[in-house]
């Protein structure tokens, strides 16, 4: 069990560090100035001063090993460089744009992994009927769908038709209101992005907890619990439920990088200032640190799920909690 | 023998409903894409009407910022998606093959390390990746594609492999490596045989979420601005704000049910792929 | 002895395939009385499990009992309502299942999973239900004090026992043993056998032993039943079936099984494979493999007749015998 552990921690410290040194090379190996890369388009404007100093702080007069050094050293200390456009530096924009992301994937998650669960179970539960088959139809052309243009849909109908929630943001910027008027308002603004994220999401967690279910449903001990005489529902949640919820367990925190992945997306549809939108936002200007500082939050944010999923995983299977106890 | 295994697959595949629903779009989005300048009224590239045009006899979908007619971008479009989507789904299930057959024949240390590598892929957040490397590569048509099968190959991989395990115990494999035919041989003649079926319901699986992603990178502004994709298309109806007004009924909602109708085609004809090569799963259906 | 505890009649399962209707069981008819050991015997895939799934009514979508009776007592099974069902279900019939391993859940503690029946079934409390528990795990031979324990921790046999002490939680009349020792290696299957015929013994409990695996059914079997391609073709006591069988498939059956005593025994096996079943056409089912078949075999199908007091056979040579014996 122990070598388990070490062997994921082993996988994800390997994406961490590929990732960060995929993050070096790509401004350097790329054909053009790497000053713009480093810098950001703007670089054009700057003199020449401006320019070595830049220079000077990335280190790119000093050799490669030595530039890389200093690089994982600073991104070690939470340094991630400074967004020439936006002048400032790029960690305090991730500090100030990572909660609203947090917020919206973390919800997103649970809702959608929730509404899932429950139309999954119901539809392995009536397989073969009509429930069944509309059912596995619906999620199916729900996934099929580009999750952008599902978020355009719900603006143009719920927002600029009938008016019912604001068009964009992630709060009303300029009312200064507090307390649960503040709370309210944060919501408003969530909804449309976060039906969304959960629209967008959902049909993974329906298809694997409706296998799933199925699978357990043709176990035996399902019939011997029918044999037992133990009533429909309790089979339903108590037999089938426990055990189909496992594989989804595992799924659970491993959607969090898809989630990640679909607020990029969503958040750009509805100009929310989390990490996505600012992904978008650099991507659009062309701000290279900045595009790569998202890219690593979010990359950190999904290992960091992993890492959780595998830790936590035990505690609700208890064959492999057993185990982990021998 | 060989064409009576096909026969029978195409007989199961005509048989099921959704596999035939899934073919008639397909093929209906094949004869668009190579009829466009037959059926697209206007060069989706030319300024025909005034901007921001409402639907009318001349423009059905009226005319986009720029006063091109938004029917004929769509038309032509659907080339562009179609074949973004085939091409980045081809060579990501050529590399898919490729890692799953040598993962899976050699096994031990080699099945190890490519396995690794398999999960490393499918750890990173594979959307925020892409567009870091369009980013850094720049917006083009090939480059869209690059990237997503860059990172598509992984999860064909590893279903191709356990595939291969499996064929690996056929006693032909065992005949073969007994008399000691060469592994490139084994692996050309006896082993990609039995994957094709699988990798043919891998491929059209593929394609439908390649065609996602691109349109997903395009809306991103990381489409190729030269040659428009539905997805692209979407982006200049965001940029100009078009989802906003009445617009949107002409200049958002068609390209996203085009995108849909395309990737349910393709999905539709891969579930039913599947289920015809996987009979495991056609018993518990 | 006397009382017929369970009477099975004309019983008939169907399932729907892609392909049509595959007739496993069909026409089924025998009768358990108290205190008896019931072998019902027959190769793998000829009916013998859907038999006992139809007697307890957990024939799910695709199959479904088409035809018959099932008498537990006095109550009839087949039409009974569902209510009727769940109170019926364990408290009076159970089952040890066809493989222990999958039928305990792996989520829940083992004895969790006996109490639940108890609990079901009796108004006794927790804690009456947890004493009774452990007895139980006693008497099948484990430690009362892993009740505790989930079912990965058990090995293959001591899994049987905790599905034995699971069936006998209510105290039922009737058990039906389905399969029960297949896969576990050869002294488990004695221990455990062993354990199922005294725990017989000391509660006069009726038990259909499904198998098929013949020397170890007759070793404890007071009657014996044949199946054979979703068909009853002979039942009898264990007796007439080893010296007197009727039935072509019965003989085949033995002449195919090997006998440790008499070593010398030549071992014939069976020619030909099983009917399709899904669209089968009245005949004798056996016709294609039985050495003696003849016309009639393949238009008509034999009902299960009585040859002598107690001896039922399915087959026309008996009949056609008789009408011999009765002409001359």
């Amino acid at each position: 069990m122990l070598k388990f552990y070490v062997g994921k921690f082993l996988q994800y410290f390997l994406v961490i560090v590929l990732m960060l040194t995929l993050n070096f090379l790509l401004p350097r190996l790329m054909p053009g100035n790497p000053l713009v890369f480093l810098a950001g388009e703007d670089v054009g404007f700057m003199t020449s001063e401006e320019k070595n100093e830049i220079l000077d702080k990335h280190g790119l007069n000093d050799s490669i090993p030595q530039q890389y050094i200093s690089y994982i050293k600073n991104i070690v200390t939470g340094d991630f460089g400074y967004s020439y456009q936006q002048k400032r530096s790029i960690a305090d924009l991730l500090k100030e744009r990572m909660p609203w992301t947090l917020l919206l994937a973390g919800l997103g998650l649970v809702i959608s992994t929730i509404i899932g669960v429950m139309f999954g179970a119901l539809s392995a539960w009536r397989r073969g009927s009509s429930t069944d088959a509309n059912l596995l139809t619906m999620f199916m052309f729900l996934s099929a769908m580009p999750s952008f243009w599902i978020g355009m849909i719900l603006v143009s109908i719920f927002s600029a038709q009938l008016g019912l929630f604001p068009v964009f943001g992630a709060e009303s910027g300029w009312s200064n209101l507090t307390g649960m008027d503040r709370f309210f308002d944060i919501l408003r603004h969530l909804v449309l992005p976060l039906t969304t994220l959960v629209l967008i999401s959902v049909t993974n967690t329906f298809m694997i907890m409706r296998y799933s279910m199925l699978n357990v449903l043709g176990e035996d001990y399902i019939m011997m619990a029918k044999a037992k005489g133990v009533r429909d529902r309790v089979i339903k949640y108590k037999h089938a439920m426990r055990n189909a919820l496992l594989p989804v367990a595992t799924v659970f925190m491993l959607s969090l990088g898809f989630m990640l992945g679909g607020a990029t997306v969503i958040e750009t549809v509805f100009a929310y200032p989390g990490v996505g939108r600012l992904m978008f936002e650099s991507v659009v200007s062309r701000d290279y640190p900045l595009i790569q500082a998202t890219f690593l939050i979010i990359t950190f944010s999904v290992v960091i799920a992993n890492l959780l999923a595998d830790i936590l995983y035990p505690f609700i299977d208890p064959k492999v909690g057993g185990q982990r106890e021998k | 023998m060989k064409s009576n295994r096909w026969g029978y697959y195409w007989k199961t595949l005509s048989s099921s409903k959704l596999g035939l629903f899934g073919l008639s779009i397909l093929c209906l989005f094949l004869i668009i894409a190579l009829f466009a300048p037959l059926l697209a009224p206007f060069n989706p590239m030319e300024r025909v009407g005034q901007p921001f045009g409402e639907p009318s006899s001349t423009f059905l979908l009226g005319t986009n910022d720029v006063g091109q007619d938004i029917l004929s971008e769509l038309i032509y479009g659907s080339r562009i998606s179609l074949m973004i989507g085939v091409i980045a789904a081809l060579i990501s299930i050529v590399l898919g093959i490729i890692v799953g057959i040598v993962a899976g024949y050699y096994g031990g240390k080699v099945d190890n390390f490519l396995m690794r590598v398999v999960d490393l892929v499918l750890v990173v957040p594979f959307l925020p990746l892409m567009i870091l490397l369009a980013a850094f590569i720049g917006p083009s048509f090939w480059n869209i594609i690059l990237v997503i099968s860059l990172i598509s190959w992984a999860s064909p991989a590893r279903v191709i492999r356990s595939q291969v395990l499996n064929l690996k115990t056929k006693g032909y494999v065992e005949a073969a490596k007994s008399i000691g035919t060469k592994a490139s041989t084994i692996m050309l003649k006896h082993i990609m045989p039995g994957v094709i079926p699988i990798a043919l319901s891998q491929f059209v699986m593929a394609a439908s979420s390649a065609i996602l992603i691109e349109a997903s990178l395009s809306f991103l502004g990381l489409g190729d601005p030269f040659v428009k994709s539905w997805g692209t298309i979407l982006y200049y109806a965001q940029a100009r704000g078009a989802f906003l007004t009445e617009a949107w009924l002409w200049w958002v909602l068609p390209p996203g049910l085009l995108i849909t109708t395309l990737v349910i085609g393709f999905a539709f004809t891969g579930y039913s792929l599947e289920e015809i090569m996987n009979p495991r799963l056609r018993k518990e259906r | 002895m006397g009382k017929t505890v369970l009477s099975v009649e004309n019983l008939s399962t169907f399932y729907k395939t892609d392909k049509g209707i595959s007739r496993a069981v069909e026409n089924v008819s025998f009768t358990v009385e108290e205190g008896e050991i019931l072998g019902l015997i027959g190769e793998s895939g000829c009916g013998k499990s859907t038999v006992a799934q139809s007697i307890l009514r957990l024939i799910e979508y695709p199959g479904k009992v088409v035809k018959g009776k099932v008498f537990l007592h006095e109550k009839e099974l087949i039409s009974a309502s569902e209510a009727d069902l769940y109170d019926i279900r364990w408290s009076e019939i159970s089952v040890i299942p066809q493989s222990a391993m999958n039928a305990l859940n792996p989520v829940h503690r083992i004895g969790e999973q006996i109490m639940e029946a108890i609990l079901i079934h009796e108004h006794v409390s927790k804690k009456e239900a947890l004493d009774r528990t452990k007895v139980l795990l006693e008497l099948v031979g484990i430690d009362r004090e892993r009740w505790k324990s989930y079912p990965h921790e058990f090995s293959g046999g001591m899994k049987q026992r905790v599905a034995i002490a699971m069936a006998l939680a209510c105290y039922p009349k009737m058990i039906i043993s389905d399969e029960s020792t297949t896969g576990l290696d050869v002294l488990t299957q004695s221990q455990v056998i062993a354990l199922l015929k005294d725990l017989q013994r000391k509660m006069n409990l009726s038990i259909i032993l499904i198998s098929h695996d013949l020397p170890m059914v007759t070793s404890i079997s007071d009657k014996i039943a044949i199946m054979y391609a979703g068909k009853l073709v002979e039942w009898a006591s264990t007796d007439d079936i080893l010296h007197d069988a009727r039935h072509p498939y019965s003989r085949a059956l033995l002449d195919a099984t090997p006998d440790l005593i008499n070593r010398d025994k030549k071992i014939v096996s069976i020619p030909g494979t099983v009917p399709n079943l899904v669209n089968i056409k009245s005949c004798c089912r056996f016709h294609t493999r039985c050495p003696f078949a003849f016309e009639r075999c393949k238009v008509e199908e034999p009902e299960l007749k009585e040859v002598k007091p107690g001896h039922f056979a399915a087959c026309f040579l008996e009949e056609e015998n008789h009408e011999l014996t009765y002409t001359s």
